[in-house]
Parts: C-alpha cells; sequence; structure tokens
C-alpha cells in the first residue's frame, strides 16, 4: 500500500475507534464459532445459573460489547459460562468478534 | 410411579411457564423509562443508544433485561453507573421496563 493510503487508512481507523484496539469484523467472523453456539440461536436459554434467554448480539454497539467482555474476564460480570469463555481470548479477539456482532448488518429475527 | 413422573413433569412445565407469563407491561415500563432514556434511548430511536459506551436496549430479550437489571442490584455485575440507577427498582419495575424495552425493534440474533 502506498505510505499515504496507509497513513489515511490509520487516521481513519484512529478516530473511528478512539484508544481502543480497532475491531476487524471480517476476522472476528473466524472466532465467533464458539459464541454462536449460544447467541446464534433465536430464543436460545442459559440453563444454569439462571434461566434465561442468552442477549441477542445483532446491531449491538461494539465498544458495549467489548466493555462486556471485558467485565466477563476481570470478574466485574459474575457468569461462569462466559467467564470460562473469554479467558483466552485477547483484547484483539475483543473487538473483532465486537466488531462482527456490531459493525455488519444482522439477520433480523422474526419478533413474536 | 410412572403416573408421578408424568405429574411431576407436567408440574415442572406448568411453573416454567407461568413464570415466562409473569411478565411485565410495556406501557408501564414506558413511563418508568424516563431516566433511562437519556442514556439507552435516542431522539428519534427508543432504545438505541445515543452512545458507544452504552448498549442499546430496543428489541432484546425482556428476560435477559431483567436478568441484567438484577445482577446490576445484586452486584452480580458491577457497574457504578447502572448500580445507581437500579437502586430503587421493585421487581414490578424491572420486568416493566424489560417488557417495554423488548417491545421495541431493534437488536436481532445474528447469525
Amino acid at each position: 500500500m502506498h505510505p499515504t493510503r496507509l497513513l489515511a487508512a490509520l487516521a481513519i481507523a484512529t478516530s473511528a475507534f478512539g484508544a481502543h484496539a480497532a475491531g476487524d469484523a471480517a476476522a472476528g467472523k473466524n472466532k465467533i464459532f464458539q459464541c454462536q453456539g449460544c447467541h446464534g440461536i433465536a430464543d436460545w436459554k442459559s440453563a444454569f445459573p439462571e434461566l434465561y434467554r442468552v442477549p441477542k448480539l445483532g446491531g449491538q454497539k461494539p465498544e458495549y460489547i467489548v466493555a462486556a467482555l471485558k467485565a466477563y474476564k476481570s470478574g466485574d460480570r459474575d457468569f461462569p459460562t462466559m467467564r470460562a469463555m473469554v479467558q483466552n481470548l485477547s483484547d484483539q479477539d475483543f473487538a473483532d468478534i465486537a466488531a462482527y456482532y456490531g459493525s455488519q448488518p444482522a439477520t433480523v429475527a422474526e419478533k413474536k | 410411579m410412572m403416573k408421578a413422573r408424568i405429574l411431576l413433569v407436567a408440574a415442572l412445565f406448568a411453573a416454567s411457564t407461568s413464570a415466562l407469563a409473569a411478565s411485565g407491561n410495556a406501557t408501564a415500563g414506558k413511563k418508568k423509562a424516563a431516566t433511562c432514556a437519556a442514556c439507552h434511548s435516542s431522539p428519534n430511536a427508543e432504545g438505541v443508544s445515543p452512545s458507544p459506551e452504552f448498549p442499546n436496549l430496543a428489541g432484546q430479550y425482556p428476560d435477559y433485561l431483567e436478568t441484567a437489571l438484577r445482577h446490576y442490584q445484586n452486584g452480580k455485575r458491577k457497574n457504578p453507573i447502572m448500580a445507581a440507577q437500579v437502586q430503587k427498582l421493585s421487581h414490578k419495575d424491572i420486568l416493566d421496563l424489560s417488557a417495554y424495552f423488548a417491545s421495541l425493534k431493534g437488536l436481532s440474533v445474528k447469525h
């Protein structure tokens, strides 16, 4: 890539994401196979320790998703399944996964 | 024995469905959501956050929202902003607010 172009791209990426790691939705698509086992199924319920449907992520704010994932990792959110899921994920993984769920047009599930 | 088992299953099923049926009132929830709107609603899109820091709530599952609010109350989720907001919410308030935000069009299941 031409240096000027690269600089422009970097500037855009930096301004769009501020101080956070820039998420790559395409990379994120390859990191979500575990997430989809619950979050990719409409009305999927978490059975332990409480019974409720796991949240919809399509169209969620990427920055919020990253904050939530970090909170599961640090223990600020106390939920064993998510804590286990995020243990081996890096900040870059978080950003990529968040970009995938948040930045692409979501497949709209039928509202009942 | 078999009959007892069937009865047990039926009772469990009834309990689980009645628990789901004990849902909130979206109209009442809307009236209670004025404070929430400051961070979770935009002028032209209720339940869609104006800020990247705060989640969109429109279209989210009500039972998930209820759980999240309860967790902010009991400290299973630690967040200073939300902890202050949910302190005075009753169980009914939580059900109504969750029903309201769930009734809006927004989030979806991404496959």
